[in-house]
């Protein structure tokens, strides 16, 4: 049933995708698997790294067939900020709150991508902007993409830096990054799947 | 009776000034409201309870090794046993307790670091309801360790006062023997 609000979804967010999209070579709208996909973070607190991660998020990519493969065109990203998930939950209701997420105010965080640089067989850097809190900042995210045989169902990885100050998480006290590192490292394992519509 | 050795003497009176810190320390951060200062207090208790885990096994090593002075021969039996009974506890559990602190630490995600600079591994995976144990455990582990001490003091003042012996005196830092 979330994969059918996933494919849904996707099919709400009015990517440069027409009704030609299954046809072998031209672009192709793929989205994430919400339940075998995972969005994590890694974050530092009085000065241990923990891992956490966001339970509800929506992924979706424009993928365009090449002689050999595929090219990645496009990717957005939509995490609910509510579903954080550190393991601790007075942690998590914490992070929900003003001088972090804000949830009230901004319940989700987006990225979309501006260009994409293929590197290797299967490697892209996707530059974006990162809107998070009100506050949207260009982001680099380092993309693997392996697809199946039949090129229906694959996995896209990666990872990205980001500093929560720049986007005003964590105000207040909590500016000071004695307690809780400023820099928090994004990685997720998408399993993604073809969408036909 | 003989005086403990130096060394552990010097190993009692350190872990009791550590238990003296940690116990009125915990009971302060767990009320605190979530922010920098509970983390301070926290970080603190975890790294003092890092240090002490090592002092109480040095303590126990050394326990074993080293010759301990024998009782005043008239102590009665019963108290033998007591006497054995409540050491026995209370070394038990300055080494379980910082090991159960450290379980609830890692069950809750947030690794113990010694003063910022150490980081140790999580010994259980995060884990919300055994954290919850833990904590428990922790706290109930306190009060035994709390009820323990002060028997073991109020032990030591009955040998000062009451049997006017030197048994007190053998652990003490630096007064002279009766």
């Amino acid at each position: 049933m979330k994969l059918i609000a996933a494919i849904v979804v996707a099919g709400f967010l009015g990517l440069s995708c027409s009704a030609q999209a299954d046809t072998s070579g031209y672009a192709q709208r793929w989205v994430a698997h919400p339940d075998k996909s995972v969005v994590g973070f890694t974050a530092t607190q009085e000065g241990a790294e923990f891992d956490g991660q966001f339970d509800r998020f929506s992924v979706s990519l424009v993928l365009m067939p090449t002689d050999d493969s595929l090219g990645i065109l496009e990717i957005n990203v939509g995490i609910q900020l509510a579903s954080v998930n550190t393991y601790y939950k007075d942690r998590d209701d914490y992070l929900l709150q003003q001088d972090w997420f804000y949830i009230d105010m901004w319940p989700e965080a987006v990225f979309s991508s501006t260009t994409i640089r293929q590197l290797g067989d299967n490697r892209f850097v996707a530059d974006g902007t990162l809107s998070l809190k009100g506050i949207s900042k260009d982001i680099e995210v380092d993309l693997e993409l392996m697809l199946d045989e039949n090129g229906e169902r694959g996995r896209l990885t990666g990872t990205a830096k980001l500093k929560r100050l720049d986007f005003g998480v964590g105000q207040g006290d909590w500016a000071s990054t004695k307690w809780v590192g400023d820099e928090v490292n994004i990685k997720f394992d998408l399993r993604i799947l073809r969408a036909f519509e | 009776m003989e005086k403990f050795s130096f060394t552990t003497r010097l190993l009692h009176w350190t872990i009791t000034a550590f238990l003296l810190i940690q116990i009125p320390l915990a009971w302060y951060m767990i009320d605190l409201p979530l922010g920098p200062d509970k983390f301070a207090k926290y970080a603190l208790h975890k790294s003092f309870g890092t240090v002490l885990f090592t002092l109480a096994v040095a303590r126990l090593i050394w326990a074993i090794i080293s010759n301990r002075p024998q009782l005043p021969p008239d102590t009665k039996r019963y108290e033998k046993i007591l006497a054995k009974a409540t050491q026995g506890l209370l070394y038990l559990l300055i080494i379980i307790m910082p090991i159960s602190g450290w379980v609830m630490s890692s069950a809750a995600n947030v690794p113990v670091t010694v003063f910022g600079v150490l980081a140790l591994p999580n010994l259980v995976e995060p884990n919300e309801q055994l954290m919850e144990i833990m904590k428990n455990v922790h706290e109930m582990q306190s009060i035994a360790l709390l009820s323990l001490v002060i028997l073991h003091f109020v032990a030591g003042l009955k040998h000062h006062f009451l049997d006017r012996d030197n048994v007190l005196h053998s652990m003490l830092p630096m007064v002279k023997k009766r």
